[in-house]
């Protein structure tokens, strides 16, 4: 039976693949996560107000 | 990237996290303030496939006029988003964290407070540089970043992180370093 890929066996496999290959290459992948995900949380809150309201508050209450 | 002793070069392509870091890091340099990354965006700057939503940062702590004409430039781009009176944010920055944003937004934010315990204030300490082309940001020691991760953060994604940085980094990390800072983070809590 096949073994499934664990979250482990993919950090593994990631951080190899990093290892191996030139920063320019490995972090042009990356950015494809990193930059989409933060454009979309950007955008959340930018048209959400009471999202942005209750974020606001929550970070404003953990003094 | 090229692991040098107390340097790491990195010809990698900013992403927009990067920017943002480096942006706000300017105004330490600007004003000669010693400062050091922490926690999860050091293994994001090479290559840890996730995103964060706070960068955390310990800076020296300054004196209030000299905290005065920091706060005062970088709030011409940022805003502080739990304080808005300078006296306040010194307050957190004493007392817990001071979180900054760029204008108009609430996230990333950068979370920033003076050291309050030993670790911290060898963090500081023991900072490496990295160079990212012209630029330069200052990071903890990846040692006590896997250590404290593993030891005192403990969560999946605080694992994974500290698994990360010791694959990337299996020929450079020291483990008599990790060794000597698990012990100190023992003595400290």
């Amino acid at each position: 039976m096949k073994k499934s890929v664990t979250r482990e066996d993919f950090i593994r496999y990631w951080a190899e693949w990093v290892r191996t290959h030139s920063d320019r290459e490995w972090s042009a992948q990356q950015n494809v996560v990193i930059n989409s995900q933060i454009k979309s949380a950007i955008e959340f809150y930018r048209k959400n107000k009471k999202a942005r309201e209750t974020l606001l508050k929550m970070i404003r209450k953990m003094r | 990237m090229k692991v040098l002793q107390g340097k790491i070069i990195l010809d990698r392509n900013l992403s927009e996290l990067d920017k943002l870091v480096i942006e706000f890091t300017n105004f330490f340099e600007r004003y000669s303030i010693n400062y050091v990354i922490v926690s999860g965006y050091v293994s994001i700057l090479f290559g840890r496939a996730r995103s964060t939503e706070d960068i955390d940062i310990l800076v020296e702590k300054l004196d209030f006029n000299k905290f005065l004409i920091f706060f005062k430039t970088v709030t011409n781009k940022f805003w502080c988003l739990n304080a808005a009176e300078p006296k306040e944010v010194y307050e957190l920055l004493k007392k817990a964290n001071a979180r900054f944003s760029k204008k108009g937004q609430v996230i990333p934010n950068l979370e920033l407070k003076f050291p309050s315990n030993r670790i911290e204030r060898i963090a500081l300490r023991e900072k490496i540089e990295v160079v990212l082309g012209k630029k330069r940001i200052f990071i903890s020691p990846l040692e006590l970043q896997i250590a404290y991760k593993e030891d005192v953060l403990k969560s999946q994604k605080d694992v994974e992180d500290a698994l990360y940085l010791r694959e990337v980094f299996k020929d450079d990390i020291d483990e008599k370093k990790i060794k000597r800072y698990r012990k100190l983070i023992r003595e400290v809590r």
